[in-house]
């Protein structure tokens, strides 16, 4: 999931392979509608009559509604199959955004435009309820056969709008690629990988690059740090343009290792930055940890990457959204066994709020400007929004339900 | 492959074929190992007393009722002394001590038997071991006066819960939980959420007037009584609250300027916490928190005694905004210690008689740093050795304060003096201190508190390695048997016990009155400040004082002894670069004569064990900074020896992008790497290409690996090409193609160096300077000689073949003239260099389309030894200047060097050398003994004799200091043999016979070793350590290992030492 700059809107990817389709699917949430819904719940107390929504028979402060009361119906596309991460970036042309999405089933970067004005996403020439073709779905290093296909397993998306690349990470392998995304919306193209930073798991011949992040997206020469669910290290690469212009290529820098901070925290999963780039805030799962890493820059102008302090978390944590409401910086932690969201004041590094949301939590992204946290709940097939408003009654509780919970393998 | 190819490789397109695909793998969740769920992630504890108790209303003469109750927790300390408290005796069953653990994300309280050490089962329909619930989120739990109530705030629900103790441990019935909400003292109801809270202070018999105990024998109230002290950080306020009531009797409130004021209870706050119900409107915003509370003007409480700040104090606060205190700590003094997240100023509450806030006082910390717990000691008569407790040091407590710089500082408390102590001064300053009142606690800012040590980031106890402390406690440790010698359990005095996020914790010596407290002139391997000190983390070496009584081989043992160098030094060396029968002639480290018990002189280093005890003291000079490490000194070595799984400088092999530009060729590292790895103008720098054998595996994409044919055997790389234009690029390329790749840096920025040619340069190049290309070409023919092992009587030299000539080296560092290798052509050169201006150089400046490819690169010295440790790296002063230049640092220690050059400024004579440390290196003279096998020239003929150990006093030497230790290397120059191998009689101009990649490695042992206590298990998180009535203390391990998800670890600071601890588990 990923909200638009304006956060007028939730892109949404769904994993899971549609039997009418064949696919996975992008759906655009208007998160205008999404607000009046909950202005309207929270002011009445009462489910609206014109909507297909229902109060949750459990929790009273929490509103179901059928998805299809937000998402605007013919704006949807079909991708491939078992999306695992999906952002959004800001073109030079105010109408047009363009999201990126890991697909695991292809697997590709898949690309998709949206036009601000139409609400309409394009992944193809076709109309209706349109599958993404294979101009869309960037499978091929440099679009030339020469080269292989992207490595298996994508799996983590990051987007800097401004200097114009994407960086995916790769499950399996723990390759990284890169690319080119030209912000005056010239189509996107893999301009690189780069593979064998992370150590092989010794049985399984695995490395995994899981997490992505860049410390300062926007600034030349941005660092952008990776983790890795096999291995303590965090690498960090930076993506350069050759002189004169170019497709942009990875140079590895420097790397350091969360157990340095906490022993033996070798599974890493999300990673996420403040506002500022002066801390880095990543999820290990063994033991389960918040660590709070010291970015800024040092004498010499270098991340001073220190561990600073951590978190205890709950199990089976794995991506993590910063936000910053009313000046105050929080840290969101979906936490897939438990079905809640831990928030995080790093400030003091402890835990200010644990947040049930639903089954299987997955993706989280804030939207700061309308005070609201969304949260996919990958077990059930809904999008939690949970009020961040300060000083509500209703701060940190799940205010909404997009969709009917359903058990896994229900149909849709 | 070696590992740092394998880190910085790149993978071609083609490479992905060859990555193992196992299928459904990606699909896998990490393993969850069974997971104890006795516990989980405890965050607080409290104590609790219950068992039979006879209510007598307070008379202890009266006969009373015996019942089963809750009670005040003195009076489970008093049984446990075996002399029950006054009206308690006859009891068939004492009562006992119990710990009830807050479990803040379940939130549930644990109730664990404290004499069995063993999680209670609070509910046991219920499979499993079942705790109490108490509500969502909470903080801090706290016994009430009576021993009756516990108490805990909610920060999800912004109110007090109190749990009683009686109906928690009697299992017929469910624990009774009271919610009550927190009001202020004009109706408002709180809702801020709390981060901390405490009880009452309960101030131990140091105080006067000595404090009355609770009464022994009243019966349980019904409600819980007393204050408890709550933090309110987003408010900036300390309350008061009544545990009863709910009510906030007062509060402490802080401001921007980080003044803290006593107001009373009618404070007000943002609401931070819903209710959970459903409001008609939403409650967009919090109150203003600028308006302040309604009436609630600040109370005439006296002035504020805010202390002198530091000399270099900084803001407030770190963040600009009012103290949020997070840390909460009762003293023993009677009085609240406050510490904010984001300010260094800890504020000191005074209480009234009836635990009102009665005066607030401060002390600010140095730099920005904030607080996340404190503690405060006992009351500690400093000084005291040999195991005799007390001292001349005077009397005082010591509050240690966990910064957010990850470091414990620690405040001197005298009375309501107070001030913060430098715990990082540097030895070397003071080995002559024995000011008894100054020892304790050398004051910020005061003139007689000398330089820190180097590395220091703060004047706090800092942690080893990259950990963070999270919590300390105090323990007063009497033995009953007085330990006279020193050693790492005897423990006699006052220690504090850290936490630290890898799950250590480290025993600090507060006031060790085992260990001398000063050097003793007269026996200078008596004591070594660094274990003499206050407020250091405690040493867990033995021996420490030992001196060598013969010169035979000391223990291996590092954590036996002193600081020594291990079975070494050793070098490595290429025998064609120098034969093994000529080493004497290249540089070493000093060796100094032992002698044993026999009278029997031999050499030994001067790192050794061995060494006289004057060359110790002044080779390790601060036992904190030496670590168990190897340190390697390698002759125009790398800047970062860095591994694929080691992070000390960097990495050792970067990647960057080359631009030409006409005739200057840049090398530009997006990273900016190279003032962080220490690159100093005119060092080398070597575009290492591609290892051919890994096919194009360090190429980019569409790159190949290319070797040009005519490549030289001595290079064994190739370069990065693009893939359809290599062969084309093969004729233009050619040069750059087949040569060593070798530049200088002539000018070095944070994120490029302009490249020069290196020129080839002799490595005999005579130091002071050649005088004629004729003598070079003789020293050429000595540099070949070298490899030779044979005696120089015996060498017939024949010409080099090269054309050497004696000139000055632009490519170097400023130096006399040198010989260098003089062209016409390439051929003239020897293989892997070319012929540029007429001189031959490593590498020539390839055209951009040789270049496309990001290339990897090494930075090495120039004209220097580089010493790099194991652990502690490559220590230099480069920082970036303002135009991005790399400088050196006007305000780094003189001891951040990790260079040898050659040729250093003579060391300054001194008649306290342990404290000079500048210049540094420097040169100087050393009187040298070592073992040598003289030859005798018989003839023509060099003859063997015996082994023999020769003085050679007085000769040069360079010594190098750094933060770990001091040395000297001899033989950095010399004029060669004359007739036999070993005669040290040559007539050749001075030079040195290191050539770059000489080695010698010093693996340092008996190093530094901290102290910490050894459970059975190691915790992963240990957030809280807290003091138990029965004098344990109980670590609080918030972290999931060993399949519990939170555990808590026991000791007994008081144990004998063969007990170590007396450590147990419970989980």
């Amino acid at each position: 999931m990923d909200v638009s700059p304006d956060q007028e809107t939730l892109f949404v990817a769904s994993a899971n392979s549609d039997l009418r389709y064949d696919s996975g699917s992008v759906q655009v949430v208007d998160l205008r509608t999404v607000d009046n819904i909950i202005e309207d719940w929270l002011g009445s107390g009462e489910a609206p009559e014109d909507l297909d929504c229902a109060v949750d028979l459990l929790v009273p402060y929490t509103l179901v509604c059928d998805e299809n009361e937000v998402i605007r119906r013919s704006s949807s596309v079909r991708i491939g199959n078992f999306a695992t991460d999906l952002k959004v970036q800001a073109l030079d042309d105010p109408d047009l955004l363009r999201l990126f999405v890991a697909v695991r089933g292809d697997p590709s970067l898949t690309w998709i435009d949206y036009d601000v004005q139409a609400h309409q996403l394009r992944c193809s020439s076709s109309s209706g309820y349109a599958e993404c073709d294979d101009e869309h779905r960037l499978i091929q290093l440099r679009n030339d056969e020469d080269f292989v296909s992207l490595p298996p397993e994508p799996f983590g998306v990051y987007v800097d709008s401004t200097l114009g690349y994407v960086v995916m990470t790769h499950l399996q392998n723990g390759a990284i690629t890169l690319a080119d995304a030209p912000p005056d919306g010239e189509a996107p193209i893999v301009s690189d990988a780069i593979g064998n930073l992370f150590a092989g798991d010794p049985q399984t011949g695995f490395r995994a690059a899981v997490g992505v992040a860049g410390r300062a997206p926007g600034t030349p020469n941005d660092r952008i740090y990776v983790t890795s669910s096999l291995e303590a290290r965090v690498q960090t690469l930076i993506a350069v343009r050759p002189q004169g212009g170019g497709l942009p290529t990875l140079v590895p820098a420097e790397f350091f290792f969360m157990s340095r901070g906490v022993t033996t925290s070798n599974i890493g999963r999300g990673i996420a930055f403040a506002s500022d780039g002066s801390h880095a805030y990543i999820v290990n799962r063994a033991p389960p940890m918040l660590h709070i890493i010291d970015t800024s820059l040092d004498a010499l102008g270098v991340p001073r990457n220190a561990f600073v302090g951590a978190v205890e978390l709950c199990p089976e944590a794995a991506n993590l959204t910063v936000t910053t409401i009313q000046d105050r910086e929080r840290i969101f932690v979906s936490c897939f066994r438990n079905g809640q969201v831990w928030s995080i004041d790093p400030r003091g590094a402890v835990v200010d709020s644990i947040i049930e949301v639903g089954r299987g939590p997955h993706a989280l992204v804030a939207a700061p400007g309308r005070n609201r946290l969304y949260v996919s709940n990958n077990l059930e097939g809904t999008v939690a929004v949970v009020d961040l408003t300060p000083g509500a009654e209703t701060e940190n509780r799940v205010v909404l339900r997009l969709g009917r919970p359903q058990s896994a393998g229900e149909a849709p | 492959m070696n590992r740092e190819d394998r880190a910085a490789a790149r993978v071609r397109a083609a490479a992905w074929a060859a990555v193992l695909v196992l299928g459904g793998a990606a699909c896998s969740e990490d393993s969850v190992p069974l997971t104890i769920r006795n516990l989980d992630r405890p965050t607080a504890v409290a104590f609790g007393c219950y068992g039979e108790y006879r209510v007598n209303g307070g008379d202890t003469s009266a006969e009373g009722t015996v019942t089963r109750s809750a009670q005040p927790v003195g009076s489970c300390a008093q049984h446990a002394t075996g002399t029950p408290p006054e009206g308690q005796e006859g009891l068939t069953d004492s009562p006992r001590l119990y710990g009830f653990l807050l479990q803040d994300s379940r939130g549930t309280v644990a109730v664990v038997d404290s004499e069995t050490q063993s999680v209670l089962d609070s509910d046991p329909l219920t499979p499993g071991k079942n705790a109490i619930p108490i509500g969502t989120l909470p903080v801090g739990l706290v016994g009430d006066h009576s021993g009756c109530f516990l108490v805990s705030a909610s920060a999800a629900s912004c109110d007090l819960a109190s749990m009683d103790v009686s109906s928690a441990l009697d299992l017929r019935a469910a624990a009774g939980i009271a919610r009550v909400n927190i009001t202020s003292s004009d109706g408002v109801l709180m809702r801020a959420k709390p981060r901390a809270l405490v009880g009452r202070p309960e101030p131990d018999n140091k105080v006067s007037p000595a404090p009355e105990p609770e009464p022994i024998g009243l019966e349980c109230p019904a409600r819980p009584r007393g204050l408890v002290y709550v933090a309110y950080p987003q408010c900036h306020l300390i309350a008061a609250v009544d545990a009863d009531s709910g009510q906030i009797q007062a509060g402490v409130q802080f401001a921007e300027d980080g003044s803290a004021t006593v107001t009373d209870g009618a404070v007000s706050c943002p609401d931070e916490c819903g209710d959970g119900s459903i409001s008609p409107t939403l409650a967009l915003g919090g109150p203003d928190l600028d308006a302040g509370p309604p009436d609630a003007g600040p109370v005439d409480a006296g002035p504020v005694d805010a202390g002198p700040p530091p000399p270099d104090a900084g803001p407030p606060t770190i963040d600009d905004m009012a103290p949020r205190p997070v840390a909460l700590h009762q003293g023993k003094d009677g009085r609240l210690y406050v510490g904010a997240e984001n300010s260094p100023i800890v504020t000191v509450i005074g209480l009234d008689e009836a635990g009102g806030f009665a005066d607030v006082s401060s002390v600010q910390l140095d730099g920005a740093v904030g607080v996340t717990s404190l503690a405060l000691s006992g009351e500690v008569i400093n000084g005291g050795a040999n195991g005799a407790p007390g001292g001349d040091g005077g009397t005082s407590r010591f509050l240690y304060a966990v910064g957010t710089d990850r470091t414990v500082r620690v405040v001197k408390v005298d009375g309501t003096e107070m001030e913060e102590c430098d715990t990082q001064v540097d030895p070397r300053l003071i080995h002559a201190e024995t000011d008894a009142q100054l020892l304790p606690c050398f004051p910020i800012g005061d003139p007689r508190t000398p330089a820190r040590r180097p590395g220091a980031i703060s004047p706090g106890i800092q942690m080893p390695g990259d950990q963070a402390p999270l919590d300390v406690a105090f323990a007063a440790i009497v033995p009953e048997a007085a330990p006279e010698e020193p050693a790492p359990l005897a423990l006699s005095g006052t220690f504090a016990f850290v936490t630290t996020s890898q799950g250590n914790v480290y025993v600090v010596n507060v006031d060790d009155d085992v260990y001398p407290d000063a050097e003793q002139p007269d026996d200078p391997a008596a004591v070594s400040m660094t274990l003499a000190l206050p407020h250091q983390i405690r040493d867990r070496g033995t021996g420490r004082s030992e001196v060598a009584t013969s010169c035979g081989t000391p223990s291996t043992d590092p954590s036996l002894l002193g600081p020594r160098v291990d079975t070494g030094p050793s070098r490595t060396f290429a025998t064609e670069r120098i034969a093994q029968e000529k080493l004497h002639l290249m540089p070493w480290v000093h060796q100094v004569s032992c002698v044993g018990t026999d009278d029997q002189k031999s050499a030994t280093s001067e790192l050794s064990f061995t060494a006289p005890v004057a060359d110790r003291e002044l080779a390790f000079p601060d036992w904190r900074s030496v670590l168990n490490e190897t340190w390697s000194l390698v002759f125009e070595g790398v800047l970062s020896r860095d591994g694929f799984i080691q992070d000390v400088d960097g990495p050792s092999i970067r990647s960057g992008g080359i631009g030409v530009d006409g005739f200057t060729l840049t090398l530009n590292d997006p990273s900016e790497a190279f003032c962080q790895l220490g690159v100093e103008p005119l060092d080398e720098v070597q575009l290492l290409g591609c290892d051919p054998t890994l096919g194009d595996g360090q190429c980019g994409l569409g790159e190949t690996c290319y070797v040009h044919p005519e490549t030289p055997s001595v290079i064994t790389t190739g370069v990065c090409l693009p893939a359809d234009r290599a062969d084309s690029l093969a004729t233009p390329c050619r040069d750059f193609l087949t040569t060593r790749r070798q530049f200088s840096a002539s000018e070095v920025f944070a994120d490029h160096v302009v490249l020069v040619p290196r020129r080839r340069v002799l490595r005999t190049s005579p130091l002071d300077g050649c005088t004629s290309d004729e003598q070079c070409e003789t020293m050429a023919q000595v540099d070949e000689a070298l490899g030779d092992p044979t005696h120089p009587v015996a060498i017939r030299p024949a010409p080099t073949g090269y054309d050497w000539v004696c000139t000055q080296d632009p490519s170097r560092p400023p130096a006399p003239d040198r010989c260098l290798m003089a062209c016409e052509t390439t051929d003239d050169c020897e293989e892997g260099n070319a012929c540029l201006a007429g001189f031959c150089n490593e590498g020539v400046p390839p055209g951009p389309e040789c270049v496309q490819a990001v290339q990897r690169y090494q930075v090495r010295a120039s004209d220097a030894f580089v010493a790099v440790g194991t652990i502690s790296g490559y220590l230099h002063n480069r920082v970036r200047g303002a135009d991005g230049q790399c400088v050196a640092d006007p305000d780094a220690s003189p001891l951040q060097v990790g260079r040898i050059p050659l040729r250093a400024p003579p060391c300054v004579e001194s008649d306290d050398p342990i404290r000079d440390v500048s210049p540094n290196p420097c040169s100087h003279l050393v009187d040298q003994t070592e073992a040598v096998t003289p030859f005798e020239d018989q003839d023509g003929q060099c003859v063997a004799q015996d082994d023999a150990v020769v003085d050679r006093p007085q000769i040069p030497a360079l010594q190098l200091q750094n933060p770990s230790m001091r040395f000297n290397l001899v033989d950095v120059a010399t004029t060669g043999d004359l007739v036999c191998n070993g005669d040290r009689a040559g007539d050749l101009p001075l030079f040195s016979a290191a050539y770059p990649g000489y080695e010698i490695d010093v693996p340092i042992i008996g190093g530094f070793i901290p102290l910490f206590v050894q459970f059975a298990a190691t915790p992963t998180f240990p957030l809280r350590i807290a003091p138990a009535p029965d004098g344990r203390l109980w670590v609080l391990d918030q972290g999931d290992g060993g399949g519990a998800a939170g555990r808590v670890f026991t000791l007994v600071p008081n144990a004998p030492a063969s007990d170590f601890f007396g450590t147990v588990i419970i989980q």
